[in-house]
């Protein structure tokens, strides 16, 4: 069989995003002859009289395509499989000014195909035709040690009350004030989660607050941050410069004794966006110093008083939150608003049908009013400030729809 | 690896019916209101109705977080979970194996149940580079709780879950969806609690 490469699509009939029951229909699910049992658990589908592998996507969802001998693929009237080396590379190189080339490897991302030169000869012997994304992002089936991350899911706080409003430091303060928090809060570093609890950790949580200035105001530094509570004691090293930020860590204690899977060579180094680190922190802030400002909370010692002021000043500082608590998300937008605008729309058609309706019945049964266009001539005013308050009254109607969904 | 350490957080303190630590905190993920169709599987309905950009639910076993996302871990693990727990709440003792499917993590786990106890052998495995995180895991003793302990973690999730689906209207759309609600239903009347963490008059 020929395929055909639609650039950012899919291969002929086979579409990224398809399920895979609608993927084996297309291709005869009784030439399958193998899956295998991917690193995430999501088995790919092979044809290999077909020559032709289809991996999928941790959704279940088709996210790249593989052809070997006997498949014919051609992109543009170019056929690629069997094709020679240099050549294919040299054609790729103009239609892609930044395609990825080794000695027996080659990647556009631009154009969605990845090749692999034969080991003996010099010709062209794998194609892979992947969904833009599916080897970068968690769609598809990433490499974790491409993958640094650094998340915080701040832990739900019950209802805070205590007559006590003055405290010696901080620590006294979470150990009082949090005592009821039974969720725990988690630091997902490089996908490994650690968890921490306000009234044992929230000190330490605190005292980030002079570092994350620092971070926020200056270019460039270093520094390296001790930290232990009940839960937690580590070392991070943390440099920043420009737009990045890098934090290589020694876990020396975690709950359930796992630190040395976070000090792992793989794990123990996060680099990230300056912005996207200081925004994971900001709920964190927002969660203590509200609790702090309900209960009117004041300190003896200075430097809690210091950090928590700090703290304060940062949370108006640091631009947007954590990636679970961002406000606006895509999907949000396009999931909700068309449903709303079909309503809308219906109620749109069925006004005008009944004033068609209304306008002809009258014309029609109404004796002397025999000009059709007697009610716009003699009321056109009305018509007109009708019209004008139906679609205010609508506009305002799915602004507020849209700001409660939010 | 170190000895777990002692935590005055430890939600199983002073709660002798518990004799080995498995826990689970749900997320609070915002459910999208949006059109599901007939033609959906849990999953799709799952991705549909959360965002990969929220939190996500957290599995503790042995005080180890194992981290379970609504777009993929839960919804790619709910259908053979249900089952599951269905079969421990209709049969008084029985046995079976269990393959637990995460990002980073797969986890064998062979689970026996009699007596109103339940003990779960789990090996675990992790895909590079989180091989050491399954190390750990498997460092851990055999689980042994009351069925009701292990049945009144779920409680929370599922309710949850059931929730959204209703929220959505998902619930009495296709024949698989409904089978994976009755299977959570049952789960749900199997125990008067709720999780150790949420349960009050613990």
């Amino acid at each position: 069989m020929k395929w055909i490469i639609e650039k950012n699509r899919g291969v002929g009939p086979v579409h990224f995003g398809m399920k895979r029951e609608e993927i084996r229909q297309i291709l005869k699910a009784s030439q399958l002859t193998d899956g295998e049992l991917s690193k995430a658990g999501v088995s790919d589908d092979i044809y290999f009289g077909e020559g032709i592998r289809i991996r999928y996507t941790k959704y279940n969802k088709c996210g790249a395509i593989e052809f070997v001998s006997p498949a014919f693929v051609s992109i543009e009237g170019k056929e690629l499989l069997n094709s020679d080396w240099d050549e294919t590379v040299e054609w790729f190189s103009k239609m892609d000014n930044e395609v990825y080339c080794t000695d027996d490897q080659l990647v556009s991302y631009k154009t969605g195909i990845a090749a692999e030169r034969n080991q003996t000869e010099d010709y062209l012997d794998k194609i892979t035709v992947f969904e833009p994304d599916f080897f970068l992002v968690r769609k598809g089936l990433p490499n974790p040690l491409q993958q640094q991350s650094f998340h915080i899911q701040c832990p739900y706080v019950e209802n805070i009350e205590s007559t006590k409003k003055l405290f010696r430091t901080s620590e006294d303060a979470f150990k009082t004030l949090f005592a009821p928090t039974t969720e725990w809060g988690i630091i997902l570093w490089n996908a490994i989660p650690v968890k921490f609890s306000y009234s044992e950790d929230g000190a330490v949580l605190l005292s980030m607050a002079p570092l994350l200035d620092r971070i926020l105001s200056e270019a460039s530094g270093k520094e390296e941050f001790n930290q232990q509570s009940e839960n937690l004691e580590f070392t991070w090293s943390i440099s920043w410069t420009g737009e990045n930020i890098e934090l290589i860590s020694e876990w020396k204690r975690v709950h359930g004794g796992y630190q040395q899977v976070l000090n792992s060579e793989a794990l123990r180094k996060v680099v990230l966006l300056k912005k996207d680190f200081l925004a994971e922190w900001k709920m964190v802030l927002v969660q203590i110093c509200t609790a702090f400002e309900n209960q009117h909370v004041e300190f003896e010692g200075e430097q809690s008083n210091r950090d928590f002021l700090q703290a304060e000043d940062l949370i108006l500082r640091i631009d947007g939150v954590g990636k679970w608590y961002k406000l606006t998300q895509p999907n949000l937008e396009s999931s909700i608003l068309p449903e709303r605008e079909k309503s809308i729309k219906k109620i749109l058609l069925g006004l005008l049908i009944i004033t068609v309706s209304f306008v002809t019945i009258y014309w029609l049964f109404g004796g002397e009013k025999s000009d059709p266009f007697w009610l716009v001539k003699e009321y056109w005013i009305w018509l007109v400030s009708g019209i004008i308050i139906a679609f205010g009254g609508l506009s305002i109607f799915s602004f507020f729809v849209r700001k409660k969904m939010r | 690896m170190n000895e777990p350490q002692a935590d005055k957080n430890d939600p199983f303190k002073g709660q002798s019916n518990l004799r080995s630590k498995f826990y689970i905190q749900p997320g609070h993920p915002k459910v999208i209101r949006t059109a599901v169709d007939s033609s959906d599987t849990i999953a799709d309905v799952f991705q549909k109705i959360f965002s990969e950009n929220d939190e996500s639910m957290y599995m503790f076993w042995s005080d180890i977080p194992i981290r379970f996302h609504y777009t993929f871990e839960f919804c790619m693990n709910l259908e053979r979970l249900s089952t599951l727990l269905d079969k421990i709440c209709k049969n008084p003792e029985g046995q079976e194996q269990f393959v637990l499917l995460t990002d980073a993590l797969v986890g064998n786990w062979s689970v026996n149940w009699g007596n109103n106890e339940i003990a779960i052998d789990a090996s675990w495995k992790g895909r590079p580079p989180f091989e050491g995180y399954a190390s750990a895991l498997n460092g851990t003793e055999t689980l042994k709780c009351s069925k009701d302990d292990f049945m009144a973690e779920w409680k929370l999730p599922f309710i949850q879950v059931m929730n959204a689906l209703d929220d959505v209207k998902a619930i009495g759309m296709n024949k698989d969806i409904d089978e994976i609600i009755q299977k959570m239903g049952s789960v749900l009347q199997a125990t008067d609690h709720y999780g150790v963490q949420y349960d009050k008059k613990r």
